[in-house]
């Protein structure tokens, strides 16, 4: 399925330099679709609007952060009792500073509180969405949380993020410490005794 | 003529007026607020503890049982939803997020770590999510801690 | 003759020349963060003309609980009670969800017993989701009776759970590999009784409440979503079966043993009120409440004694991929995308799908032209839980 949707795309989509990637062990991992970042609307309007193999809804725009790269992954699906199909669509960005996709809301609605997601955890920026801003974090946030580099705030608003009385790191590493104590009573009797 | 006489103290009768009818008010926020409602449903019921009357509106409730994670977007309606509530009120903080941040304390950078942060708290119930038994306790021992209130002394309560 | 069902259609108030005459602006209310009515913190804009809704803006965030950054410094393990926490009143079925997802990168065998446990366990969790779904939602109309019907069936329910898995609402019962905790025999007998206990009860909210005049008044015709809007918007679900569309995924691409079994998917038909509207919805998740127990009574004939658990390593560790895994959840389909890096021992991206987001993002469709109080229901019965919408 992937190869035969690899063909049709670059025959009617100029540009588009899809790639199937399938994995060796198909029943353990899924196989995906790589294209060209820029052609990502023309190939999302064709992907809607063909006749030979049409994929009706978009479930959800997933960005992952490889430290060189961030990946866009567009996962589509076809709700057909016949037919059902779905597909995992990627395209790779390599500007780390400010990395601009073309968004599909006029395509596929569904895309505008996800790309508005992916803008709010990863950065990405997509051009001509109707009302770009942070859907999860507050408006005023600084940062983006689910990238590799993302630094925990310290306060926010004048409340105190990670307050060190509430953190819990003393209970966690109280037996390694109770175990390292002993260990040096231990040592020191075994001193004394010689 | 004996029958109909009762003595008490101005204190007590005040504080047992007081404890008997707690009005909370519907401040849900996660999962805690499902087991609020089932204490509220008729298998654990809270009305018979007199606080079964949920008042979605801060203005007419004694105490806000904040049941559920705040995340700092959150925050500041809840010290808005606190300062409206009139004297004398109570927080019962529900749930181990709105203790301490709950299982969200490690890499919560949007959870607060505790709805003492920005709200004085009487009561803490500890669990994820606390059953309706431990919330029903808490509910008594805040009725404990207002029966020890003096009108004319401080409010500070040394044993609750 | 007109049928007794026979509603007509809803009426829009019309402007006449004298008020066109008047300076209007749109008013603009907040069904606030805390609210009776928006089942939990969900904020929504609303800028009314008068008592009809112009525009409805969702903002959502409040209870961002920052759970994709926890399941990447945990290991696969350690998820499982954060994946529960998603959607609160359906933890069996997110547990599912995620679980197979890592099972099916390991390559692991679920024995035969743990798989027909597992569905039996997400059947039964889906009757005490919908159970919630329809207690809240009549109590956001008005009446407050049915809530306690709901909720007593419910307790019911969840005293099997917390006698198998140890706790009443957030389980950490399913594990990758199988289940931690089997079922005993008077345990699945008294899931027998309930089954029958159940169909009693459903009969009894049908005539209480799906045959109420008054009900179907304020559900009726009311925040319409055409099979159009929810493939645009990728609704699935009630919402996608309410509006006359027969999809559900454990018919048309069955995952685990769901071809074995024998049952119906519940269509929104229209019989009353207008196919897509509030009313369908309801009615959908009051039948797949009838259809799970039959689910669960197949499952009860099929099981057999034998090993719940199937052998995985100690420390799982799984190859360089990703996979994106969907399940009929009570609320629509949840999808989890998970990617790993070669021998990683936690999640490189835990990526959830909620369908709740989706659906949340329908209201700016659905809302113009309604009545607030229409707004209301609309939301009510879109069956929003905002752990999920805001992970």
């Amino acid at each position: 399925m992937l190869n035969q949707l690899v063909e049709l795309i670059n025959k009617n989509v100029p540009g588009a330099n899809a790639t199937a990637f399938i994995p060796e062990d198909t029943a353990k991992l899924d196989g995906s679709v790589t294209v060209e970042a820029a052609k990502i609307l023309d190939i999302a309007t064709w992907l809607r609007s063909n006749t030979e193999m049409p994929f009706n809804a978009l479930h959800v725009i997933s960005a992952v952060d490889y430290v060189e790269y961030f990946e866009v992954c567009y996962m589509f699906a076809h709700y057909d009792v016949e037919n059902p199909r779905e597909v995992i669509l990627k395209v790779k960005l390599t500007d780390r500073v400010d990395p601009r996709l073309d968004s599909i809301v006029s395509v596929y609605p569904a895309a505008n509180f996800q790309e508005r997601e992916a803008f709010d955890m990863m950065g990405v920026r997509f051009n001509n969405h109707p009302d770009p801003r942070r859907i999860l974090c507050p408006d005023d946030w600084v940062g983006f949380p689910l990238r590799k580099d993302y630094v925990y705030p310290k306060m926010y608003n004048g409340m105190e993020v990670f307050p060190d009385s509430k953190m819990n790191f003393e209970d966690r590493e109280f037996k390694a410490r109770q175990d390292l104590i002993n260990k040096a009573q231990k040592a020191a009797s075994v001193d004394e005794v010689q | 003529m004996q029958d109909g006489v009762v003595l008490t103290t101005l204190d007590d009768f005040l504080n047992w007026g007081r404890k008997n009818s707690l009005w909370p008010m519907t401040f849900g926020l996660a999962c805690c607020a499902i087991e609020m409602m089932a204490t509220g449903a008729s298998k654990y019921d809270l009305e018979r503890f007199g606080a079964g009357a949920f008042m979605a509106t801060p203005r007419r409730s004694d105490v806000m049982i904040v049941a559920g994670t705040v995340t700092l977007k959150m925050a500041t309606r809840v010290k808005t939803l606190y300062e409206q509530m009139a004297e004398p009120k109570y927080v019962i903080s529900m749930g181990s997020c709105a203790n301490k941040g709950g299982p969200y304390w490690q890499h919560g950078y949007h959870v607060l770590k505790g709805v003492d942060e920005v709200v004085p708290v009487d009561v803490y119930v500890p669990g994820c999510p606390p059953r309706p038994e431990s919330l029903i306790e808490g509910v008594m021992t805040l009725q404990k801690k207002i029966a020890n209130e003096r009108l004319l002394r401080n409010k500070c309560v040394k044993h609750a | 003759m007109q049928s007794r069902w026979d509603i007509g259609t809803p009426e829009k108030p019309t402007i006449t020349s004298e008020t066109e005459k008047l300076k209007t602006e749109l008013l603009t209310l907040n069904m606030g963060p805390q609210h009776p009515a928006t089942h939990g913190v969900l904020r929504i804009e609303i800028k009314t003309d008068s008592e009809i809704v112009a525009h409805a803006i969702p903002h959502l965030g409040y209870l961002h609980r920052c759970m994709e950054k926890h399941s990447e410094n945990l290991d696969y393990r350690g998820v499982i009670p954060f994946v529960d926490r998603l959607d609160y009143l359906a933890a069996m079925s997110m547990e599912w969800t995620y679980v197979a997802a890592v099972e099916k990168m390991l390559g692991t065998e679920v024995p035969r017993r743990a798989e027909l446990l597992r569905i039996m366990t997400a059947e039964l969790q889906r009757i005490a989701s919908h159970l919630v779904a329809f207690g809240t939602y009549i109590i956001d109309l008005g009446p407050q009776t049915v809530f306690l019907y709901a909720f007593e069936m419910r307790e019911k329910i969840l005293r099997l759970f917390e006698e198998v898995s140890g706790a009443r609402m957030l389980y950490n019962y399913i594990w990758v590999g199988g289940l931690w905790n089997d079922w005993s025999d008077e345990q699945l007998a008294r899931v027998a009784a309930f089954c029958d206990e159940m169909e009693v009860e459903a009969k009894k909210y049908y005539d209480l409440n799906s045959t109420n005049k008054i009900f179907i008044n304020r559900t009726a015709n009311v925040g319409v979503m055409s099979t159009q809007d929810c493939f645009d918007f990728g609704a699935t679900g009630p919402v996608l079966r309410g509006s006359g569309y027969n999809w559900d995924l454990r018919k048309n691409m069955p995952y685990s043993l769901y071809e074995e079994f024998d049952f119906d998917v519940c269509v929104g038909t229209g019989e009353i009120g207008q196919v897509g509207d509030c009313y369908n919805r309801y009615i959908v998740r009051m039948n797949e409440v009838i259809q799970s127990i039959r689910i669960i009574r197949q499952v009860l004939e099929k099981l057999e004694p034998g090993p719940i658990m199937a052998k995985v390593p100690k420390i799982i560790k799984l190859p360089k991929g990703e996979v994106y895994m969907r399940h009929e959840c009570p609320r629509g389909e949840l999808g989890i995308h998970l990617v790993s890096e070669d021998g990683g021992k936690t999640p490189y991206r835990l990526k959830v799908k909620s369908p709740c987001f989706t659906h949340v993002s329908m209201l700016p469709r659905v809302a113009p032209g309604q009545m607030i109080a229409d707004f209301v229901a609309t939301v009510g019965s879109i069956d929003i839980v905002l752990g999920e919408v805001d992970r």
